[in-house]
């Protein structure tokens, strides 16, 4: 894209996109929301970015991009199964309704964020590097 | 009473479109056998239990038991969210699994050529 007004309005923009997934994310056990779709809003925000800015880099730091995302796949896997890891029926377990304290369920859906956040950025470029 | 009904317009209707628009027999069977699927389907539907009643078969201790013990054993507000990784994390965890073997599949295919 060689249009110069989506790069002066997605600069100050993109901010916003990625503070409102980061919110749903966050807000996954207090508000309707969560890791999938908090998760898919990271992603496109970035997917538009680099679909933006991202004839100017050169192959390197995109195959960079390609490599970090695929280990924050794995990231986000180990993040979202830490449920079985920890011995307890449940979870540790926070204080209901308030934000940091809700325990293995703010975890999971932190990793399930990073996971389809990554998947849909790897799957882009996978296909984009074909050219 | 009403199925004696029935039979008897089928039955007219039969003979009305055979003898007296000429329908071929083959067209005539095809459209009551869509008429009958159609007449199947729509008293399935019918049948059904309605949305959100206290009846239903699926309103059983499971629900129940999610929406008044699961704020004090999950912690969680959001009963979705509690259901989905709590309660049935092992299913989001497949999910997780498909979305890795999804790009993995896709990494295997592209680049090894």
């Amino acid at each position: 894209m060689h249009d110069y007004a989506t790069r002066v309005v997605f600069r100050y923009m993109l901010l916003f996109v990625l503070l409102y997934g980061v919110y749903v994310v966050m807000h996954g056990h207090i508000s309707p929301g969560g890791g999938f779709s908090g998760g898919m809003i990271i992603g496109l925000g970035l997917l538009l970015y680099i679909l933006i800015f991202g004839q100017l880099w050169n192959m390197s730091f995109r195959r960079m991009i390609l490599d970090s995302a695929i280990i924050f796949v794995g990231i986000g896997g180990i993040l979202e199964v830490l449920k079985f890891i920890i011995p307890h029926e449940h979870g540790p377990i926070g204080v209901p309704g308030t934000l940091f304290s809700v325990g293995i369920i703010s975890v999971s859906n932190f990793g399930i964020g990073i996971l389809v956040a990554s998947t849909i950025l790897g799957v882009y470029y996978m296909i984009s590097e074909e050219e | 009473m009403v199925y004696i009904f029935l039979a008897v317009i089928v039955v007219i209707l039969t003979l009305f479109l055979r003898f007296f628009l000429g329908v071929d027999p083959r067209t005539l069977v095809t459209l009551y056998l869509l008429g009958l699927i159609i007449f199947l389907f729509s008293f399935t539907v019918a049948e059904m239990p309605t949305f959100g009643s206290v009846d239903n078969p699926t309103f059983n201790e499971v629900p129940r038991r999610y929406l008044e013990q699961g704020l004090q054993e999950t912690g969680a507000v959001n009963i979705v969210s509690s259901v989905i990784i709590d309660y049935r994390a092992f299913d989001t965890m497949g999910e997780a699994t498909v979305l890795f073997v999804a790009i993995a599949a896709v990494i295997a295919t592209l680049r090894s050529h």
